[in-house]
């Protein structure tokens, strides 16, 4: 009777185990293959995370906006944002403590709210990190720095959005993957 | 059964210090032993294999191998967990009674939830808050230590559930209290006690009997956030006043008792944390800032609710063990709760008072250790009493006005209290 007991309890902890990946997996997919496609401007640094690999935090510059009564928003974990396109790139196009109408909304973390005039709610993205294959990340770090020097290059990730849900594709520069391009200079180096 | 022993017990036998039925006796007992040292070897070597191939996998993946496609990435992440389940399956059929078999394909198993979540996020470039990341993982982890009986996974998921907490109530923004710290811990409490009840000798049971009070003193300051009052730090010390004393209480139980001072973490960390703290409730600051504030709304029922809760918690443990060990004496230091709570109280109109009653209580309680120590005679005790004494003196060193005179003599006095104390003892082991 024990036995059986713990062998059924072994069962559902494996299926639980395997759960949780896979919703992760199906939920990702979904929004990659049918969210909507923006591009938002950064700018990345190289720190390493001992659990997964290296990877490049992705500064965006569309990270704040500007509110009449700082006071409504203070004390709140979360806010969403709306995104529209604009010029090629992605721009808040409004912003509210609750849930919006439409599907091109993504919930973000408020980081601080700004006092000044004109006040302002500073926020993070869910996805601030980029990972990269170990080899390439600082390298891919010292090419971010390069082109944004360079006013000539254009650098950005896209992300897609679907159901209030985001979602980080790839980060480009001059529309090629960076990935693909620290490939090449590091076959052009050896 | 070690070779040499065999061959001492028939050189015992020739030479007739013990009869043959004796030495037979001697090598039944050692022939149905479960556990020998051979045996614990395994053991030892059975979870280290299992801890490093497992963070060795973590590392291999982490490195985000871009010459393969996300499914066979996504694929590799996984393996690892199939790898667990299939090692913990086979053992609950075949080895379910093999200790070294258990304890390791928990630990890989435990290790592979980690390394399956921490992939796919890496994959999906998810960027997850690391106390999420924690939480998902003990959830899935925490059935491992029942299912396996394994006391590696139990305290693989203390030391997960206790970053987890220290994350949420120190580093997170907002910091908050993190309630399922207590509720994995809490489901997880059965485990220990059967750990207590049935194996109370090995040498799990002491690393647990260290690493919970360990994982209560990271944590507890964590209610700190749910105290509604301007006294909410002076409260928090107070909490950890009483933790201190439950701890202690705890030591006493009879089976942690029974074993070597060592072993005895509860009895070991509750004793040092409650002079800790008496000795951080001798200086002035805290009770100048006790004695501007207002009792009636620092200690009020619903906005100091944890504190009081926390007393009637210890009261009550101690009026058990009161009443359960009626012959032998319970540690002076049980009680230490209840002298801070009087000092309390009286802290908020006469803190000059409270605080040369906590000197007091400091040196009442070094001397009693002293008194254990020689009474059983034991250096170690003995000697951490005098080192009470010497710590109460060196705190007052830097805030008394007494002149260097008087602390150079009191100096000399501990010094020379060291010196008498461990001769006496000695002398007294030579003489026994």
């Amino acid at each position: 009777m024990q036995k059986t007991l713990i062998i059924v309890a072994f069962v559902v902890m494996c299926l639980a185990q395997w759960f949780i990946p896979f919703k992760t997996i199906l939920d990702q997919e979904a929004i990659l293959s049918e969210g909507r496609l923006f591009k938002l401007q950064t700018a990345p640094i190289d720190p390493s995370d001992p659990f997964r690999g290296k990877y490049i935090i992705l500064n965006f510059s569309e990270n704040q906006v500007t509110v009449n009564d700082y006071q409504e928003w203070i004390g709140h974990e979360y806010m969403y944002i709306t995104l529209a396109d604009s010029a090629g790139y992605g721009r808040i196009s409004r912003a509210s403590l609750y849930e919006q109408e439409g599907d091109d909304y993504i919930k973000v973390r408020i980081s601080y709210v700004e006092s000044g005039t004109p006040a302002t709610v500073v926020f993070e993205y869910p996805f601030e990190r980029f990972y990269l294959e170990e080899s390439k990340a600082s390298e891919a770090e010292r090419l971010y720095w390069e082109s944004r020097s360079d006013s000539t290059q254009q650098v950005y990730a896209t992300i897609r959005v679907r159901n209030g849900q985001a979602a980080l594709e790839n980060v480009m520069v001059n529309d090629r993957p960076i990935a693909d391009i620290v490939r090449e200079m590091n076959n052009k180096s050896e | 059964m070690s070779k040499s022993f065999v061959k001492e017990l028939a050189e015992l036998e020739q030479a007739s210090i013990i009869t043959p039925d004796t030495a037979e006796r001697i090598r039944a007992y050692y022939a149905q032993k479960p556990e020998n040292a051979a045996n614990r070897l395994v053991i030892v070597f059975g979870i280290l294999g299992a801890l490093l191939t497992g963070l060795g996998f973590i590392l291999i993946i982490a490195h985000n191998w871009d010459v393969l496609g996300k499914a066979p990435k996504l694929a590799l992440a996984l393996l690892p967990l199939l790898v667990g389940q299939a090692a913990c399956a086979f053992t609950l059929f075949k080895k379910a009674d093999n200790t070294a078999w258990r304890e390791g394909s928990a630990t890989f198993l435990f290790l592979a939830i980690g390394a399956a979540i921490a992939i796919v996020s890496q994959v999906y470039q998810i960027d997850g808050a690391l106390s999420e990341f924690l939480l998902v993982w003990m959830l899935l982890a925490f059935p491992i230590q029942y299912i396996l009986r394994s006391s590696v996974a139990s305290m693989l998921l203390l030391g997960g559930i206790t970053w987890y907490a220290c994350n949420v109530a120190y580093f997170d923004r907002p910091a908050d209290v993190a309630w399922w710290y207590f509720a994995l811990l809490a489901v997880s409490c059965p485990y220990y006690y059967r750990l207590y009840r049935d194996r109370s000798e090995s040498n799990f049971f002491a690393f647990h009997a260290w690493l919970l009070p360990l994982s209560l003193i990271f944590t507890l300051g964590m209610f700190n956030h749910l105290f509604l009052t301007s006294a909410d730090e002076e409260l928090t010390a107070l909490l950890y006043v009483n933790l201190m004393s439950l701890l202690v209480l705890i030591g006493h139980f009879e089976k942690i008792r029974q074993r070597r001072l060592i072993a005895n973490g509860f009895l070991i960390c509750g004793s040092l944390g409650t002079i800790g703290m008496l000795l951080f409730l001798t200086f002035d600051n805290f009770w100048n800032s006790v004695s501007r504030m207002n009792m009636g709304d620092a200690l009020n029922l619903r906005a100091a609710a944890p504190y009081w809760i926390s007393v009637i918690l210890t009261a009550g443990l101690l009026v058990y063990m009161l009443y359960r060990n009626r012959e032998t004496a319970l540690n002076a230091k049980v009680f230490a709760f209840a002298v801070v709570l009087l000092l309390f109280l009286v802290g908020f109109t006469q803190p000059q008072v409270s605080r040369i009653l906590a000197n007091v209580t400091v040196f009442v309680f070094g001397v009693f250790t002293i008194r254990d120590g020689a009474r059983q005679n034991k250096l170690g005790i003995l000697n951490y009493g005098l080192f009470i004494l010497a710590l109460l003196i060196l705190c007052r060193f830097f805030d008394t006005e007494m002149s260097f005179v008087a602390r150079g003599l009191l100096f000399i006095a501990v010094g020379a209290g060291f010196f008498v104390a461990n001769l006496r003892v000695l002398r007294n082991r030579r003489n026994a």
